[in-house]
């Protein structure tokens, strides 16, 4: 534009390769490096827990050390909570709402790639603790004596996802590594909240013309109920992570006992923000899922209002459920009460979306491909993991099943066997829109059964050695316990669950290799991210679509006659080639934020300004520090004088 | 969004040198009451701070004149944290 | 030109898109002040059986003055905004730097009672109380830190792009941030400082 000189550094222009992905702007490209980063984090989650199931295949093994699996099974939680759950969801938000809603970006497109990067480093960060990290091993019980192959994990943290106090405070779990966890959930949150707010205002201001609120597809509503939980539940998290970092780094009294500090505090904090989290993890596959089952059953979603307020309700009373998590930790009967009652009533509208699924299907035109099918079991799964959930309401019944593998089998049905199958049902339905090629059919249905299997193999026998008295998080277990045999078979499933992996992801390289080409309307789809020639080109839309209706671009091919039937339109294929074809017209009206370098280098500071910190004291952290606030600050500089479109 | 030709406005100096006096008299009747036994009550004190607070927030943040959703917004936040005071509160059997 | 509202000719809910966003972050600042404050709350009712207790060391008309300079503060943003709508930059530039210099001011006071509260013996460790107290005035004044650093990039700003219109509503964002940083004391003060 006019002011070239204000820019103090050279600003990026056609760039190439590995620069390309640093200082891109563009929506889709940084929801596929959401999708790739997070999927990398679900196989090393994955490998971790396959070590847990391995060293647990054998009663008194020592596959592991002690000091190892502690800090396998906390890494697990936090790898798949955090850097690919929370990723993965933010990748798919991030491709498909402003394609959804008919936007040539985001709202603020260099906050969504600082997002990105703050998530990629603050997940450096934490790995960060593998190499510089240090922990003591556990506190009594067996001496370790197992290999050392993975002796690497046991500089990791190790007092559980939950950081329970003062079980993670410095007296039990001394040494660095706690802090560099918490330090990086810390950035993961910031990253978090960015996305969050930037998704918030993409989807209430930049809606194409037409678009009104209750037209927006279901996912769009489902990823904005989870931007407000987020930014009305990160401010919890945070706080509580300061608490620890405060106790820890700078010996406050917060969690110590003896100076009056109070480690119920703790739980209510965390649990006010672990509770919302699962509906944030949860809810945009209810949004997936919503999107999926309706266009293969070739009939509009059923209940769209319900759908969308029970979205709502969920995200309401998922902020008022959280003590239930904390049942037998000595609250007050009459909160026990309170709580118990809500969390049956917050099955009711899990419930009405789960009958509006299974009443879409209904007489639907049904096509069982991999995609559908994942989306089917995925109901299966989720009613399961969600019956056994009800049961955790009633507060007799959990102090008997509490930190047993029944809570284990329970929420891993509802996140892997709910959660995992409606990403990859996700990721068969939208494969072809972000490479224009389908995922091999033949090899996905190996994957969907070997996985179908896998699953229950591992988590059902789960549920009864939990209800037999197998404690969680246990290390070692004797002999003649009478739980060997479902714990062999627990393990055998993980391998399945491997299998299929493997199965997955040879399936994706064959595909982007060799895959079934597809250019246009792939499933013959009614949202609007189907109305664009595939894959997107860089500005999404030539014109920006104009819209009349729920699944308008479904009425643009079809219409509705006296049967209430949908009949195509006899002019659908002039209506196709007007879409595909905007591809080769003349692109200088359309106007596309800038490429920058200052989100890639705002990111990158934090882990050296947070080593320099849980490092501090000695030259190595004053370099450390200096680093840090030198690329931040002059980053910050150079981001406050470049403007967002040039 | 269309377009809209702003007036220029104007000038609001003494509007808003005359809220702040009012906050700054306020401030000073809080410190009067501290020193005051008699009138040291909680919920006069707490009561004086939020008519402070709405009226930064109503005037110097122009939320009285902002739309109905940044309101919603707003107030979601304060909505959250009664339940979470009332169970705070409730655990360290201070109600 | 300088957003995609300039482009955009569809639905929104008529709040530009930086504005909305300042607003759902301060909707989280509130969340996030309201769990610190009530943290301190929390532990408050175990203070008077202390060593040093809140009213022993607290120095009320100190922490006034101070209270009175940050509120002042907000004036003079809230002046700074309207003389921008007026498009007299000189003077936006003038209340903006004013703005930053009471917000040090503040800054330094609060550092100056936190050195004087160490040297009476009330530090991070010693007790619950200074536990608590340290992280919510803590936090605060990083608040407030965080608030004069984007009020002097503003002013750089300002600086640099004398008429042009193009920071209008990174102004008005700041100015809700500041404020809000200022509420956020206007509770704390009472609820920390005054009540016993």
């Amino acid at each position: 534009m006019k002011n070239q000189n204000t820019n103090i550094y050279k600003r990026p222009k056609n760039v190439s390769g590995i620069l390309d992905l640093i200082t891109t702007v563009d929506h889709k490209k940084i929801g596929v490096m959401y999708l790739y980063t997070g999927f990398t984090f679900f196989l090393v989650g994955g490998l971790e827990a396959l070590l847990i199931r391995i060293h647990l295949m054998q009663a008194e093994s020592t596959f592991l050390s002690a000091a190892e699996y502690n800090s396998l099974f906390t890494v697990h939680g936090f790898t798949m909570v955090f850097l690919f759950f929370m990723a993965v969801n933010s990748g798919f938000g991030n491709y498909i709402i402003p394609l959804m809603i008919g936007a040539r970006d985001v709202a603020f497109p260099r906050m969504n790639a600082l997002g990105y990067w703050i998530y990629f480093f603050g997940a450096i960060f934490i790995h960060s603790t593998l190499f510089v990290g240090t922990t003591a091993p556990p506190i009594g019980g067996h001496s370790s004596q197992g290999s050392s192959l993975f002796s690497i994990f046991s500089n990791a943290l190790a007092g559980g996802w939950f950081l329970y106090q003062p079980n993670a405070g410095t007296q039990f779990s001394p040494g660095t590594a706690t802090d560099i966890g918490v330090l990086g959930v810390i950035f993961l949150g910031v990253a978090s909240l960015i996305s969050a707010i930037n998704l918030t205002v993409t989807t209430l201001n930049l809606r194409t013309k037409g678009l009104k609120l209750m037209k927006l597809p279901v996912y769009v509503w489902m990823t904005q109920v989870t931007s407000f939980l987020l930014i009305f539940s990160l401010p919890f998290i945070t706080i509580a992570l300061f608490t620890v970092l405060f106790d820890r780094q700078l010996g406050g009294n917060f969690y110590i006992a003896s100076m009056g500090g109070d480690p119920i505090l703790w739980q209510h904090l965390f649990w006010l923000f672990g509770h919302p989290e699962v509906y944030i993890l949860i809810l945009p596959v209810f949004g997936i899922m919503s999107e999926i089952i309706p266009v293969f059953s070739r009939k509009p979603v059923f209940g769209y209002a319900t759908l969308v307020f029970a979205g709502f309700a969920i995200g309401f009373i998922g902020f008022g459920v959280w003590a239930h998590h904390m049942f037998s930790s000595s609250i007050p009967p009459l909160a026990q009460a309170g709580f118990g009652a809500a969390t049956m009533i917050i099955a009711i509208p899990t419930g009405i979306k789960i009958f509006n699924w299974i009443a879409t299907m209904w007489f639907g035109k049904r096509n069982l491909n991999v995609s559908m099918l994942f989306s089917i079991s995925f109901i299966i799964n989720f009613v399961i993991g969600g019956v056994s959930g009800v049961t955790h309401a009633v507060v007799p019944s959990v102090w008997q099943q509490t930190d047993t593998y029944y809570i284990i089998g329970h929420f891993h049905y509802i996140l892997v066997g709910g959660g995992v199958f409606a990403i990859f049902a996700g990721i068969y339905y939208w494969f072809p829109l972000v490479f224009g090629k389908f995922l091999n059919e033949k090899i996905g249905k190996i994957h969907f059964w070997l996985i179908f299997l896998g699953v229950h193999v591992t988590f059902l026998p789960q549920h009864w050695l939990g209800l037999q008295g197998m404690v969680r998080r246990t290390w070692w277990y004797d002999k003649g316990m009478n739980i060997e045999y479902w714990n062999f078979v627990s393990s055998i499933g993980a391998i399945i669950i491997l299998l299929s992996l493997i199965v997955f992801i040879f399936n994706w390289i064959f595909s982007v290799r060799k895959g079934e080409e597809v250019i246009f309307d792939p499933w013959d789809g009614r949202t609007l991210e189907w109305s664009v020639p595939l894959p997107p080109p860089e500005y999404n839309f030539y014109n920006l679509p104009k819209v009349s209706q729920r699944d308008d671009f479904w009425y643009k091919k079809y219409k509705i006659d006296e049967n209430n039937r949908s009949v195509p339109r006899t002019n659908i294929k002039e209506i196709k080639n007007k879409y595909m074809n905007s591809a080769s017209l003349d692109e200088s009206h359309i106007v596309l934020p800038s490429r920058s370098y200052y989100p890639f280098t705002v990111g990158l500071s934090l882990p050296f300004l947070g080593w320099a910190f849980i490092f501090r004291g000695g030259f190595s952290s004053m370099i450390l520090l200096l680093t840090g606030v030198l690329i931040l600050i002059s980053s910050i500089v150079g981001w406050s004088l470049e403007p967002e479109y040039e | 969004m269309k377009e809209i030709i702003h007036p220029i406005p104007k000038d609001q100096t003494k509007y808003y040198v005359n809220i702040a006096i009012l906050l700054a008299g306020i401030t000073f009747f809080e410190v009067y009451l501290y020193y005051t036994p008699k009138w040291n009550i909680p919920i006069l004190l707490i009561f004086l701070s939020l008519i402070k607070f709405s009226i930064v927030v109503g005037y110097f943040m122009h939320l009285k004149y902002e739309n109905k959703l940044i309101k919603l917004f707003y107030f979601i936040g304060f909505l959250l944290s009664i339940p979470w005071l009332i169970i705070l509160f409730f655990e360290r059997g201070l109600l | 030109m300088n957003s995609l509202t300039h482009v955009h000719n569809g639905e929104d809910v008529g709040v530009p898109n930086q504005k909305l966003a300042m607003w759902l972050f301060l909707s989280s600042e509130v969340v996030f002040f309201a769990v610190l404050i009530s943290i301190y709350l929390f532990y408050k009712s175990a203070f008077h059986s202390l060593q040093i207790t809140p009213s022993d060391i607290f120095d009320i008309p100190f922490t006034s003055v101070s209270s009175f300079i940050l509120l002042m503060s907000s004036l003079t943003m809230v002046l700074s905004q309207n003389h921008y709508e007026r498009e007299d930059i000189s003077k936006t530039r003038i209340w903006i730097y004013t703005t930053g210099f009471l917000g040090l001011l503040f800054i330094s006071g609060q550092i100056y009672e936190y050195t004087i509260f160490i040297n009476e013996g009330l530090t991070i460790s010693s007790s619950i109380f200074g536990t608590a107290f340290y992280f919510v005035t803590g936090f605060h004044g990083l608040h407030v830190f965080i608030g004069i650093m984007l009020l002097f990039v503003t002013g750089m700003q300002i600086h640099i792009e004398d008429t042009n219109s193009k920071f209008g509503l990174s102004l008005d964002s700041l100015a809700l941030y500041w404020h809000c940083v200022d509420i956020v004391w206007i509770v704390i003060f009472t609820i920390i400082y005054l009540i016993p």
